[in-house]
Formats: structure tokens, sequence, C-alpha cells
């Protein structure tokens, strides 16, 4: 449970950082432009904190299950029914998220030798992002499918 | 291949109903075309990543940003008070101050979802407070709300924008007299069933609370200056605009003294998450118009389209239905990334103004926020007024009327979205 505690505390702490930079950056650009010389890497490297905020806010979103969904029609199943929607959508994310944690190791591999183009770092350090939140995001919901069979 | 996608989509439409996450579906679906047809699997989460891989569309979270900072630090209440100095003292008074608050909270904030949430809390508990009934109190609330993404700036239009080509400052512009419209038929509906209902108002404050009330709210009013202003001096790109926004609205925040530095990283930490919900949907819905294109579907139906309908308002009326049916199921911003790629080039090649068309798209896709099944104002409002989600959609039906009445007007009359940016150009 504590390493559960410590990774939501890390995830939420990334997340955080990630986006404070996201805006100073911006923030920084207009103001160097205007007082100083224009930097010619912000813009690059806000787009890559945005992807990285972009999934870091997917994995927040399944943690506290605010991804949008049609219940309507689903909550006025029988329970027996639910149990069986329920299951199956999980297992649809977890599969999903086994696509995306595979293929995009494969990705992070592919573009190792490939360089950003301001920046000191290549571009498998922006692809890094998809293994990371397909982890987070299937082991989130594996958990959740954990709870529902205890219940 | 454009039967195998027929088959994916309908399988989709059923399994939307089945309470699974929307964006999982969709990438499931762009996914399992993907996998049908042979094609290289990599592509599945490379082109889930370059969809977040743009400079425009990074604006939307420092809008969601904004809006989050303006309903924490006290600055709604302030507008809200404002507005009802202004207007409460017509019969009805509190329902159209709710109207003018949101066109004013619209400014700040781009979803329709932050106005139901935030300024709409407030609004439902005033009315409440002043004798209305909950359900007229949530169904203007919930009606209002859809000017927010209409008025820029408009997280909507950046969607927009960024998947048609279109200019974001043009659209932000071509939404403002439409914003305008759209409370004035709000208020003109408000003001018939005030005068059937005998409803109440507010005895008129005088000069200096009117006085006080805007000095209350000045700063908070001053941000949309801040945020145009920039942006159409060339000062600022729409997306530095947002971070400069955003960063004022902080400021602002601070100096009104209702939160703390403290509460920053939560606040943060909520636009994370909001950030997610909808980049999530964005990313989806970008692998399966993917999919769309290899499946060559838009390209047969748009042939198909263009011998059909010849002349632009037979199209625009034919865009609108769809549009209204599929806002009545599909959650707005992944209705449009999905059809943008299908409906954008025959209206461009039948010479439709691109940002009329950008315009008329994005407001039938907010009157479908507040269509059931599917509307997500709805719900918020539902959950906000603490009301049964049927009793919301019972209640805000009538306010339907009005809003459609202006998208018929800028669909008729393209000068309505175009002369603004048109003359700002």
């Amino acid at each position: 449970m504590t390493a559960l505690r410590w990774a939501r505390g890390a995830l939420h702490a990334t997340a955080v950082t990630l986006f404070v930079l996201m805006v100073g950056l911006v923030l920084a650009q207009v103001v160097a432009r205007k007082f100083f010389e224009p930097l010619v890497w912000s813009e690059e490297l806000a787009r890559y904190l945005f992807i990285w905020v972009a999934f870091l806010g997917w994995v927040v979103a399944t943690e506290r299950r605010s991804h949008i969904a049609i219940t309507q029609l689903s909550e006025r199943a029988s329970p027996r029914l639910q149990r069986v929607l329920g299951w199956s959508g999980d297992i649809g994310i977890v599969v999903l998220m086994v696509w995306l944690l595979w293929f995009g190791m494969k990705l992070v591999d592919n573009n190792r030798d490939v360089e950003t183009v301001t920046l000191f770092f290549n571009y498998a350090v922006v692809y890094a992002v998809l293994p990371a939140a397909a982890v987070a995001i299937g082991g989130i919901t594996i958990a959740r499918m954990r709870e529902r069979l205890d219940q | 291949m454009t039967t195998l996608m027929l088959v994916i989509l309908a399988l989709w439409f059923v399994l939307l109903f089945t309470g699974a996450p929307i964006y999982a579906l969709m990438a499931l679906a762009g996914a399992a075309f993907i996998a049908a047809a042979g094609i290289n699997p990599i592509s599945v989460p490379q082109k889930l990543l370059k969809a977040a891989d743009s400079f425009p569309l990074l604006a939307a979270p420092m809008y969601i940003l904004m809006g989050s900072l303006m309903n924490t630090s006290g600055v709604t209440e302030r507008i809200f008070r404002f507005a009802t100095v202004c207007v409460g003292w017509w019969k009805g008074g509190l329902c159209h101050a709710n109207i003018l608050g949101s066109v004013i909270f619209a400014g700040m904030s781009g979803s329709a979802v932050a106005d139901a949430g935030g300024i709409g809390t407030i609004e439902i508990k005033a009315m409440q407070d002043a004798g209305y009934d909950t359900e007229t109190a949530a169904a203007v609330t919930a009606a209002s709300a859809t000017i927010g993404p209409i008025i820029p700036p408009s997280l909507p239009m950046i969607i927009y924008g960024v998947s048609a080509e279109a200019s974001i400052g043009d659209l932000f512009l071509g939404g403002v007299v439409p914003g305008l419209l759209m409370a004035v038929a709000l208020m003109i509906m408000v003001r018939a069933i005030a005068l059937r209902r005998n409803l109440p108002r507010v005895p008129f404050p005088g000069a200096r609370d009117v006085w006080l009330a805007f000095k209350g709210a000045f700063w908070a009013l001053l941000c949309p200056v801040v945020l145009f202003g920039g942006m159409m001096s060339g000062y600022f790109t729409a997306t530095e605009s947002a971070a400069v926004a955003a960063f004022y609205a902080l400021v602002v925040g601070l100096g009104y003294g209702e939160f703390r530095v403290r509460d920053l990283p939560r606040i943060v930490l909520d636009t994370v998450e909001t950030t997610g919900v909808m980049m999530a949907l964005v990313m989806s819905a970008a692998l399966l118009a993917y999919a769309l294109s290899l499946s060559r579907l838009p390209q047969n139906f748009g042939g198909w389209l263009t011998q059909t309908v010849s002349s632009p308002i037979m199209y625009l009326i034919l865009v609108n239905v769809i549009l209204l049916i599929v806002g009545c199921f599909m959650e707005a911003i992944a209705a449009m990334l999905i059809l943008i790629p299908i409906l954008v080039p025959p209206a461009l090649a039948l010479g439709i103004d691109p940002i009329q068309f950008g315009v008329v798209v994005v407001l039938n896709l907010m009157i479908g926020t507040i269509t059931p099944p599917v509307g997500i104002v709805l719900f918020v409002t539902a959950r906000v007024a603490n009301l049964p989600f049927a009793a919301v959609v019972r209640a805000t039906l009538p306010f339907l009327w009005p809003l459609l009445a202006v998208l018929v007007a800028i669909t008729f009359v393209p000068a309505l979205t175009t002369w603004l940016p048109g003359v700002m150009r």
C-alpha cells in the first residue's frame, strides 16, 4: 500500500511540475522576445511537455474515474449485466494499454537516434511517456478489476 | 475497407451505451480497423501521440487553468454580483443576471462545463435563495453555459482550428456576435417566461451599489481585455495570450486574497486531470479519424455529398441536421474531430466561408451539450443543482428554441460570423 501511495504522489508531483514548467516556459518566451533575445527552443520544449502532461493527465483521470462515459443506460441494467459490462470495459482498456505498452516501447527504441530540432535530448524521451502511461493506466484498471472480484 | 469500417462503427455505436469510457471505445475502434486491415500496429501509439504534438492546442490547458483559477478565487462571485446589480431589477431578474454572468465569464473561460460547474454553482444557489424553483435555475444555467465556448476564448474552437486548419484568432472573433445574440435570444425567452409566471425581481440597488459591484469586479472584468488586447495587437500568439491570461488570473486571485499559494498544486492537478480527460478524447478521436481516412469512408461520403448537394445553403442545412442528431449522442470534441475531415472539404469546395462553417459547427455541437441522452452540460448541471437528470432535461428543453434560432440566423447570414474577423484583420 505504501508503494502505491508513493507512486501516486510521484505521479501527481511530476504532472504538476511539468504543467507549471510548460506554462512558465510559454510566459518566459513572451518576456524573452519582448525584452531580450527570442528563445529558439522554448516552443519545441513546451510542446513536448504538453505531450507528457496530456498522457499523465490521462492517468490521473483514470485514477479519479473522471473520463467521460455514457452511463444513463447501463445504470439501469440488472446488477449482473452491469458486472459483465464493467468487466468488458476494463478488459478493453487493458487490451488497449498492452498494445500501447508493446508498440510504445518499439517507438521509443526506433527513436533513439532521432534528434529533436533544438533540444539536447532525442525523440525517444518524448515517446517514453507512452509505455509509462500505458503501465499506469493498465495497472489502475487491473487493480480495479481485482477490487470488483473481491466484492 | 469501407464496409469493414461501417461494421466497426456500428459496433462502436452500440458499445457507447455500455458505460465504458468514450475514449477507450474510439481508440479500440481505430485499433480494430488497423488490425483488421493489416496496417502496421505501431501506428496506433504513434497517431495518439502525434495528435498531442501541437503548439496551438497547448492553449487549451491554459484556458482550463484560467477558468479554475477564476472559479476558486472568488472572481465568479464578484462577476455574478455585478451582473445582478446590472439586470437583477428586471422581471425574472436573477435569470437575466445568470445569463449576463455567463456572458462575462465566457470571456475568461473556454468551456461550457467550466461555466455550468463554476459560476453555475453560485447562480443556482442564489436563485434558490431568492425563491426561484431549482428547475428554472438549472435550465437557465445549462442554456446560458453554452455561450461559454462561443464567446472567446473557446476550447472547441481551438480544436476546430487545429484540426480544420482554420485561423483560431478569426474563429474566436467570429464567435463574438453569435455569442451575444445567444444571450439576447435567451433573455427574450426569459422575459416571456417571467411575465407569464410572474417571476420575482430585485429592487434597483442604486447607483452607488452598481459602482461598488463594478469596482469589486473590475480586475476580473479586465481579464478578457488582457487576453484579446495582447492577441489582437500581435504582441502574443493565441497560446501565449492564454498563458499570460492564466498568469493574470493568478495575480488577480491572489490580489483578491481568497486563495493562497498553498492551494495552487491542487488547482494545477485538477487542471491536469481535466486536460487528461480532454486529451484522451482528442488523441483517441484522431486515431479513429486516421482509421476513417484509410477506409476511404469520408472520401466516398464527401464525393457523394458534393454530387447530391450543390448549393452552399442546402449543404449547411444538411450539416446542421446531421450535427444536431450527432450532438444528441456524442460528446462535442469527439464528434468534431471525427466529423471535421468528412464535413469540411465539401464545405470549402462549395465556397462556404471556413470561419462561418467553424462557428456553425461549434454552436451546433454546444447545443448538443444540452440535448439528451448525451448532454455533458446537463449532467454537470444536474449534479450541481442536485436534481434528477430527467428533471433538468425537461426544464431545459424550452430554452433550446432561442439557441436554435441563433443557429438558423448564423447559418443563413454569413455576415454575423464573418464581419468581425474581417474588420479586425
